[in-house]
């Protein structure tokens, strides 16, 4: 039974992963954007469907799922034919991909915060916080890029929605200035993801719905 | 370990010493590439990070119920964006309490001052919901109630003042007289004490 998608976005956030996984479904769905920076994502509309406030939030049918990571995984149990992650053979394979997933969005994400947006992890001078995010970040590019040695993508031959959110930790970093030179199989692993149709086609996407919301705006 | 216990199933443990950075040793990296703690050896199979421990936990020991019954998909992502959301959301925002030198080379106090702003709502939104219902899923206990134990007490070592949020003081005596939890905090005190002996 096809259903009902509308997922919320914020430009350049963790909601690209996320599209990039709706448009490797190839199901139809609805974008809302929301302007952060006019606190939309604190308006009591928004707040009714996800009271966290946060992006990504995937409504279904009309029933809101937030995390990027559990979306992912309920995309994959719904449309097993985007291949969003690789076949497991058993709970215990299942929990290593989750693992995955999680070390991303607790670890990766809220490093990528304290160097592209440092204020969110103090009420005082961003400097140091950004460059102590650019330490603990470091240590993490070389353990990806140790990875990325041996094989294509993160699970091997072939790319999985995990590609292409590590692909947007890395990158975010960059908007914060960090210099990503020195890591040459992430560089290589960079151009894989950025020539991937289902994400060029979720980056027009977003632009577009960027334009849409500026002049909704005006 | 809580969860382990709740299992009842029989387990080793191994202390690590993150005081002494022994979680970038190359032994334990050996073990867990991540440097990170928990891990859990499965016949030798590591898993890594609480939230997917505590799901494989689940699919293998049903019978425990770590986390509630789940009859669709759907309900299943909903455990699990809750579980991620405490790993993801609340962790980094109470580490940011506890301990802000994580989070920057200089200053530790207004990382610290940020970390409460950022702790405050998740701790008045869990005592709000907390209102009508003994645990977080309702009547049931489950292992993301200790999961957010673990993040408000942790948050109160970061001298987070937790008073005023009834309904969170209620759940947490509700957490400290689970068994499990009980038997889980005498084996970590037990493995404590090793640790110091052999120090």
């Amino acid at each position: 039974m096809p259903h009902d998608l509308k997922l919320f976005t914020v430009r350049t956030a963790c909601t690209r992963v996320t599209m990039t996984a709706l448009e490797a479904t190839g199901a139809p769905y609805e974008t809302h954007m929301i302007d952060f920076y006019s606190g939309e994502n604190r308006k009591p509309e928004y707040l009714a469907l996800n009271p966290q406030g946060k992006v990504p939030c995937l409504l279904v049918d009309g029933q809101p799922l937030s995390e990027n990571l559990a979306i992912q995984r309920w995309l994959h149990a719904e449309y097993p034919e985007a291949r969003l992650f690789p076949a497991a053979a058993d709970a215990m394979a299942e929990a290593r991909q989750l693992a995955v997933l999680g070390w991303i969005s607790s670890v990766w994400h809220p490093t990528v915060r304290a160097i592209k947006v440092p204020m969110m992890w103090s009420t005082g001078d961003v400097e140091p916080v950004r460059e102590r995010g650019g330490q603990l970040f470091s240590d993490l590019l070389n353990q990806l890029d140790g990875e990325l040695a041996q094989r294509r993508w993160w699970f091997g031959d072939e790319w999985s929605i995990v590609d292409t959110y590590f692909w947007w930790a890395y990158i975010n970093s960059e908007f914060g200035g960090f210099d990503l030179s020195s890591w040459k199989n992430v560089a290589r692993h960079r151009a894989d993801n950025e020539a991937l149709p289902q994400l060029q086609r979720a980056l027009a996407r977003e632009e577009a719905d960027f334009t849409a919301m500026k002049a909704r705006q005006a | 370990m809580t969860a382990l216990e709740q299992c009842a199933v029989d387990y080793a443990d191994h202390p690590v010493n993150l005081m002494k950075g022994e979680q970038h040793s190359p032994g334990f990296r050996a073990v867990n590439p991540r440097g990170k703690i928990p891990a859990l050896l499965v016949d030798g199979e590591l898993i890594g990070e609480n939230a997917a421990i505590q799901w494989w936990l689940d699919r293998a020991y049903p019978e425990a119920g770590l986390l509630p019954k789940a009859d669709s998909d759907w309900e299943a992502a909903q455990v699990l964006s809750d579980l991620f959301w405490i790993a993801s959301g609340w962790h980094p925002s109470v580490r940011a309490n506890m301990m802000p030198i994580r989070w920057t080379t200089g200053d530790p106090a207004p990382v610290r001052e940020r970390g409460k702003e950022l702790v405050k709502p998740l701790v008045e939104a869990f005592d709000a919901r907390l209102a009508d219902r003994p645990w977080w899923y309702g009547d049931d206990w489950s292992i993301v109630d200790v999961y957010f134990y673990w993040n408000y007490t942790t948050a109160e070592e970061g001298q987070y003042d937790l008073s005023g949020l009834d309904n969170l003081a209620a759940h947490r005596a509700r957490v400290e007289a689970w068994p499990a939890f009980q038997r889980a905090l005498e084996r970590e005190n037990a493995a404590r004490e090793r640790m110091a002996n052999a120090a």
